[in-house]
């Protein structure tokens, strides 16, 4: 068997990184990406505390873990039409270049 | 093998190759290769969720997030044509150097909490006194496993009137098949909203990302924000809005 502690550690591990990405980089697209590697890691905590509530036959985590997947795919979806959207206004997609609401 | 159960070395493995491409996903100067990098994060993921026993986890984990999400995300940058930029520009020397001292702040915290907690010392044993939450859970285990309906509770008490078979579980075990009987129970409500949000989503990225000209037959009016589109109807609320803008951007 494989400790819980040691998914969690690697979670805080990825989530950290992923953290960092956000503050670093200034690309939108690179941030975004960064976004979704920190709910991975969150996905994983939940599958590992799942697992380690006697041997994983409960399903609490796994059913979050589905709907965290559902609203990644819809966020993804959304935000990148807002990107697209706006690199055609903006012809820029630095994130110190969107500072402002209009025009 | 060194010491370690052969599972305990492929989760090593799998961990350093996971941490590892995080890590490139945040160095790579190229859009491209922050995404390729992610694409390998995800699969070494993938593979802890069947190290925990978890393998739809791990097909929705291949299926959603490699397969469509950083699809998605690969079509939009070589849509943009993002050029590689200098990762670190000397103006923003502030922000370079203090994104890393808080990720590695967080990263401390985090660890601490880990390795004070339960998990760590007690080896994820569960610290009820009476141990009935453990004896609730291992009720559900044993409902979920056998599909027969508890018929008393951790107490000792009934909890069902009727006895007999009435219902009959599905001749298969395994996680899929366990989580999907429980999709489709205890998590029905949130199933079908996830269905509404889905629609949303959809429908909201067509919308936004529509191009103006495409949109706006007008040219007058084409970087003012999200229209739905359309010519509006001779006589209508809305060819009256459209005709008094046309004027006062003429009058302009």
């Amino acid at each position: 068997m494989i400790p819980t502690a040691w998914f969690l550690i690697v979670s805080g591990i990825l989530f950290s990184i992923g953290m960092t990405g956000v503050l670093l980089r200034r690309n939108v697209l690179v941030i975004f990406m960064c976004v979704e590697l920190m709910m991975n890691a969150v996905n994983l905590t939940f599958v590992a505390f799942a697992r380690s509530f006697n041997k994983g036959v409960n399903f609490a985590g796994d059913g979050f873990v589905v709907f965290i997947v559902t609203v990644a795919a819809a966020e993804a979806a959304v935000g990148l039409a807002i990107i697209v959207s706006l690199a055609r206004q903006q012809e820029s997609i630095d994130a110190d270049s969107i500072d402002l609401l209009k025009d | 093998m060194f010491g370690f159960p052969l599972e305990q070395i492929i989760f090593i493995v799998l961990s350093a190759l996971a941490i590892i491409t995080a890590m490139g996903l945040v160095i790579f100067k190229d859009p491209v290769h922050s995404a390729l990098s992610l694409v390998l994060t995800f699969f070494n993921v993938a593979g802890m969720y069947i190290l925990m026993g978890a393998e739809f986890m791990a097909a929705i984990q291949v299926l959603v997030y490699s397969g469509a999400i950083l699809v998605l995300f690969l079509f939009v940058i070589m849509l943009l044509q993002v050029r590689p930029g200098p990762s670190l520009n000397p103006l923003r020397f502030f922000q370079s150097k203090f994104a890393p001292v808080v990720g590695v702040a967080l990263l401390a915290e985090i660890l601490l909490v880990v390795l004070t907690s339960n998990f760590f010392i007690n080896g994820g044993k569960l610290t009820d006194t009476n141990n009935t939450q453990a004896a609730n859970m291992q009720k559900n285990v044993a409902y979920v496993v056998s599909g027969k309906i508890p018929l008393v509770d951790a107490q000792g008490a009934s909890v069902v009137t009727g006895t007999g078979n009435w219902y009959q579980p599905p001749a298969a075990s395994g996680h899929t098949a366990l989580f999907g009987k429980e999709l489709y129970s205890r998590f029905i409500l949130p199933f079908e909203i996830s269905s509404i949000i889905l629609l949303v989503a959809a429908i909201g990225a067509i919308v936004i990302s529509r191009s103006a000209l495409a949109r706006d037959p007008g040219e007058f009016r084409d970087k003012r924000g999200i229209s739905l589109g359309g010519v509006a109807a001779p006589g209508s609320p809305q060819a009256f809005e459209v005709e008094k803008e046309r004027k006062l951007i003429m009058k302009k």
